[in-house]
């Protein structure tokens, strides 16, 4: 009889921890999708991966054949760091990025990634505002765009971080805004950048066990590609139509300066009210200011 | 052998809320505060008085729809669809319910300080109301709506008001609503003009972070064509 009694509250005790993860489990939604994955051309790393060839343009030599140390190190980092990155399983990134004495020496048609430098007054610096950026044809070859003076402003890590988020996005990872507010306690990934108006990206986390799995599962995962935050909320509702009409927040007006695309920042907006008598009147109440609770970000 | 299942069945349940508790902790931490609240209702689908829900909510919080205001693509529209166009500071303002008790505004009293359009003067008063805030009825219960696409104004600081005769108490309120209210900035380290349009791609947009001195000379000529 004791042993059904412990039975019963056991089993009790697990539906209700069950539930209550899978609750808040639920409450962060996923957010994926990119640049398309590069095509598999059929090469593959000693551990079986498609390997993506990384090239870091002369543009970057301090002199010639030599590039300079603080972007080849931060590359080098970077690249190590999503190679050896790990899912909870113990496996490894989809792809593999060769970043050796080959690529570096081939020729740029030959390589998937080059790493270019923005000029300062260049179109394409234009275009970057000041921060790193992707550009390419879906599925590559990609340039993956510095700044001319990112060396300089970074710290090394950020230099390493700032490489390593836009790799994300070349292995197809979007940025991680979805429920920004209520979300960013969970989420662990290196897609999440904070604010970079000024100098040096920052990155909110470090790349995760989850990054790696993503890049798996938009490969792997049939229907995986069709999670587009930028466009489309979880639930098939597309983004632009979810807020406008209904007034629910408010949208800052000043255009967020991340990457190319004009991306605006959704925030909750809760006013706050102080309410008072005077005398022995009734209670009135004046609008005494505003919270503003990062939601979400827009891109077009 | 009593004692022992009872003391069984009490570890049992300590366990259950041992586990209860770190699962509603965890939980806690994967949705970090604030808690969002989605707006479930908006003030136009229930047309009974604030003072009704209140009762019946204790204290009630509707969202007001900005689509009800119509909406204008530029200065030139927004300054022919305006009555007074000034340049004006704002006061402490007050929530008031409206005369219907259908709807909460907050009201600011104003002095005009610069006059572009209309029949007002300089040094001349009046009270311009936007709308929102929360009022406090007589047995306690309280309404609040919420328009948060609406930058409210701050007591201090100097505004330029595209204005409209409101539907009550003498008041103005704003042409095409939070389009029809820009901050102008008195620092001179800082000449950006900020509309208070807080809605997606507002043709109102246009105008944000523009050189104060630039969007007034565009004010002047659209209120001499209006």
């Amino acid at each position: 009889m004791r042993t059904i009694k412990a039975l019963v509250f056991f089993s009790c005790a697990a539906i209700s921890l069950y539930a209550v993860l899978f609750v808040a489990r639920a409450s962060c939604p996923e957010c994926y999708q990119n640049f398309r994955p590069v095509p598999d051309d059929g090469s593959r790393s000693a551990n079986g991966r498609p390997i993506i060839k990384l090239k870091l343009t002369g543009q970057f030599d301090t002199t010639p054949g030599h590039s300079d140390g603080r972007v080849f190190n931060a590359v080098s980092g970077a690249v190590n760091a999503w190679n050896t990155a790990t899912n909870a399983e113990g496996r490894g990134a989809h792809y593999e990025i060769a970043f050796n004495q080959q690529t570096q020496n081939s020729d740029d048609s030959a390589v998937n990634i080059r790493i270019v430098k923005d000029l300062p007054g260049s179109a394409d610096a234009q275009v970057g505002r000041g921060r790193p950026w992707i550009s390419g044809p879906q599925g590559g070859p990609f340039n993956l765009h510095l700044p001319a003076n990112y060396a300089d402003i970074c710290t090394p890590d950020g230099l390493l971080q700032a490489i390593e988020h836009e790799l994300g996005h070349i292995f197809g990872l979007d940025h991680n805004y979805k429920k920004f507010g209520s979300c960013r306690g969970d989420e662990q990934t290196i897609m999440k950048p904070l604010d970079s108006s000024q100098g040096c990206i920052k990155i909110d986390r470090a790349l995760s066990q989850r990054d790696v799995q993503r890049t798996i599962d938009l490969v792997e995962t049939p229907g995986f590609t069709a999670n587009d935050c930028h466009s489309v909320y979880k639930d098939g509702t597309p983004a632009g139509d979810q807020d406008p009409g209904g007034g629910s927040g408010y949208f800052d007006p000043t255009p967020a300066a991340y990457y190319p695309p004009t991306c605006y920042y959704f925030y909750y907006a809760r006013d706050f009210e102080t309410c008072s008598r005077v005398d022995d009147g009734p209670r009135t109440c004046s609008y005494a200011g505003t919270r503003y609770f990062l939601e979400d970000v827009f891109c077009y | 052998m009593k004692k022992q299942a009872t003391t069984n069945t009490l570890l049992m349940t300590l366990i259950i809320v041992a586990v209860l508790l770190a699962a509603l902790f965890t939980k806690a931490g994967l949705t970090e505060q604030p808690q969002v609240t989605t707006p479930a209702t908006t003030v136009a689908d229930d047309a009974r008085p604030l003072k009704d829900k209140a009762k019946q909510a204790g204290q009630f919080v509707g969202y007001e729809n900005p689509n009800k205001t119509k909406r204008y693509a530029n200065l030139d529209e927004l300054a022919a669809q305006s009555t007074a166009v000034i340049i004006a500071t704002a006061g402490e303002n007050v929530c008031r319910l409206s005369p219907d008790g259908r709807s909460i505004t907050i009201d600011y009293p104003l002095s005009v300080q610069y006059l572009y359009k209309g029949k007002l003067h300089e040094g001349d008063s009046l009270s311009v109301s936007l709308p929102g805030g929360k009022v406090v009825f007589a047995d306690g219960t309280t309404a609040e709506i919420r328009t948060p696409w609406f930058k409210k104004m701050q007591k201090g600081v100097t505004y330029l008001l595209f204005l409209t005769p409101g539907d009550h108490s003498g008041n103005f309120i704003t042409t095409g609503g939070a389009q029809g209210l820009f901050e102008i900035p008195t620092d001179p380290h800082n000449r950006k003009v900020k509309t208070h349009t807080g809605l997606l791609k507002d043709a109102i947009w246009k105008y944000q972070d523009m050189d104060v001195k630039d969007f007034l000379r565009a004010v002047r000529r659209a209120t001499k064509k209006g």
